[in-house]
C-alpha cells in the first residue's frame, strides 16, 4: 500500500452527541469500529481493567467495543493481541486494529506482509506515562478519602468541556458512600513530561507521517483550521495516510459532519516532534522512588499547600 | 545487578554457544510494543514492569533457539535509525 507524502485531513464530529460524548473527541472510532463490526469484523483496542491497569482486547460486540472509547493516559499491556489479530486475518476475517503509532509499527512488522482485511488507526499520542506512577497516585487518593476507587475518568469531558483535562475518581468508603473525587494531580504530573517512557523523548513517529492507515487526534487547531465547528463537545483530527483509508472514510461519512482542512492549520508538537527530555527527569525518578507519594504530588502535581490556597481563594 | 536493567534470564542453565539477542542497547531504544515478544518461536521471551513501571522485554536464555527473529522484528529501532534519534 503506497501512502501519501501528505496526509489528506477532515474535521470530524459524529453526528450522534451521545456516541461523541462518550469518546475522547469527535467519535470517528466509534464511526469506524460500527462499521467494521457491522461488517462482521473485529475490532483490537485498549480497554480499561477493574483494577485499572490498561490492556488491548479484541472486540466482536459493541459492548465490548464501547470499552475502548476513552483516553487511558497509562500504557496499554498488549499481550497476545498481535498473535489473535494475525490469526482473524489469516481467518480472513475483517480487522479494525487501533492503538499508539509505535504499536501499529510493531503490529506490521509482527504480521510480515499486507493484508487486505485489515486496516490500521493509530492516535497521536505525544506520550505514555508509566502504570507505577498511576498505581501509586491511585493508592495516595484512596488513603486520603478513606475508601477503594470503584470508577475512574482520566478526562472527564461530561462535566468539564472537551478542552479542559480533570481526572474524576469514585471512592467508595467502607460505610457504602461514594466521593466523587476531581483532580488534576495526575494529570499536571503527566504533563511535566518527567514519567514519559523513555523511548517517548525519541520516538520516530512524531511527523506528518504515520504507520496506520488513519491517524487520529483531539483537533486543537480547529478554531484556526475551521472556526465555527468547535462546540466544546470534541472534534476529531482524523489524518487519511493512504487510499485504504479514503476509501474507509467515504463509507463512514455520512454517520459524522465532516469539512475538509488544511494540513497547516492543524499543527501540533506531535505533529512535528518528540517531547522533550526535561531536565529534571532524573530527579523526579530520584524522587518517585524515595518519597511519599504526597510529596511528589506537591512537587510536581501542583498540589502544594501555596497552590491549594490559590485555587480555594479563586473558586470562593 | 538491578530489576531495572535485567535482559535476560536463566543464563547459568544454557550452554548454547551463540550469542543471545540483544534487544535494546538503551531504554529509550524500546517501546514495548512486544513484536518481538510475539513473534518468538520458542516464548522464550517475557514482558515485564521495571522499577519506574514500564514493560520491557526478558530473554530466557534457556528457552532461546538463537533464532534471532525478535530483533529482525524490532521496527522501533529501524525507525529511530532513519529519523537518526540512534
Ligand atoms: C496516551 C495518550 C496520549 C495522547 N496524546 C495526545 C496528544 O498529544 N494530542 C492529541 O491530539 N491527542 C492525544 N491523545 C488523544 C487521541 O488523539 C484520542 O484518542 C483520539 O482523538 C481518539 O478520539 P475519538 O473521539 O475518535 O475516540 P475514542 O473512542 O475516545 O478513542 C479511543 C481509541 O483510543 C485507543 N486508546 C485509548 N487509550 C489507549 C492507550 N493507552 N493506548 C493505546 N490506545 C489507546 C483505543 O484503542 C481506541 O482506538 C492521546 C491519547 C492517549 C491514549
Ligand atoms: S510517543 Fe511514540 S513511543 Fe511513545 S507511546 Fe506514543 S507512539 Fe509509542
Ligand atoms: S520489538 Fe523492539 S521495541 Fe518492541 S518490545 Fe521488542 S525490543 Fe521493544
Ligand atoms: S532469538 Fe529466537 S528464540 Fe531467542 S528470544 Fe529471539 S525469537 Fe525467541
Amino acid at each position: 500500500m503506497e501512502f501519501f507524502e501528505q496526509p489528506e485531513v477532515y474535521a470530524v464530529k459524529h453526528k450522534d452527541l451521545s456516541t461523541r460524548m462518550e469518546s475522547r473527541s469527535g467519535g470517528i472510532f466509534s464511526a469506524v469500529s460500527d462499521y467494521v463490526l457491522k461488517k462482521g469484523g473485529i475490532v483490537y483496542g485498549c480497554v480499561l481493567e477493574k483494577d485499572f491497569t490498561a490492556h488491548h482486547f479484541r472486540a466482536t460486540t459493541t459492548d465490548e467495543r464501547n470499552r475502548m472509547r476513552g483516553s487511558k493516559y497509562i500504557p496499554s499491556d498488549m499481550g497476545d493481541m498481535f498473535r489473535l489479530a494475525k490469526q482473524d486475518l489469516e481467518n480472513g476475517r475483517l480487522v479494525l486494529f487501533s492503538g499508539t503509532s509505535c504499536q501499529i509499527a510493531g503490529l506490521r512488522s509482527f504480521l510480515g506482509k499486507e493484508y487486505d482485511n485489515l486496516f490500521c488507526i493509530d492516535i497521536v499520542c505525544h506520550g505514555v506515562p508509566s502504570l507505577k506512577l498511576w498505581q501509586s497516585y491511585l493508592r495516595w487518593q484512596e488513603n486520603s478519602h478513606k475508601g477503594k476507587c470503584i470508577y475512574v475518568d482520566f478526562r472527564n469531558k461530561k462535566d468539564f468541556g472537551w478542552d479542559k483535562h480533570i481526572e474524576t475518581l469514585h471512592i467508595q468508603t467502607p460505610s457504602g458512600k461514594v466521593k466523587v473525587v476531581n483532580s488534576t494531580v495526575f494529570k499536571t504530573i503527566y504533563y511535566t513530561h518527567c514519567a514519559l517512557r523513555p523511548s517517548c523523548y525519541y520516538c520516530p513517529y512524531k511527523s506528518t507521517i504515520h504507520p496506520a492507515d488513519m491517524s487520529i487526534a483531539d483537533y486543537w487547531k480547529i478554531d484556526v483550521a475551521a472556526p465555527d465547528f468547535n462546540d466544546n463537545k470534541g472534534v476529531s483530527l482524523v489524518l487519511l495516510n493512504n487510499e485504504n483509508a479514503v476509501k474507509m472514510f467515504n463509507c463512514v461519512k455520512e454517520v459524522t459532519q465532516y469539512q475538509k482542512c488544511r494540513l497547516e492549520d492543524s499543527m501540533t508538537l506531535p505533529l512535528k516532534e518528540p517531547c522533550k527530555k526535561p531536565s529534571r527527569t532524573e530527579q523526579f525518578w530520584k524522587d518517585y522512588h524515595s518519597l511519599d507519594f504526597s510529596r511528589i504530588a506537591s512537587k510536581y502535581g501542583g498540589n502544594s499547600v501555596k497552590s491549594r490556597l490559590k485555587r480555594f481563594l479563586t473558586n470562593h | 545487578m538491578k530489576n531495572q536493567d535485567l535482559r535476560y534470564i536463566h543464563t547459568e542453565k544454557s550452554d548454547n554457544p551463540k550469542r543471545l539477542p540483544e534487544l535494546y542497547d538503551k531504554k529509550e531504544h524500546c517501546c514495548g510494543c512486544s513484536a518481538c515478544y510475539s513473534i518468538c518461536p520458542t516464548k522464550a521471551i517475557v514482558m515485564q514492569l521495571d522499577t519506574d513501571g514500564f514493560l520491557y522485554p526478558i530473554v530466557n536464555a534457556e528457552k532461546c533457539v538463537r533464532c534471532y527473529r525478535c530483533e529482525k522484528v524490532c521496527v522501533f529501532k529501524a525507525d529511530q535509525k532513519k529519523r537518526n534519534y540512534f
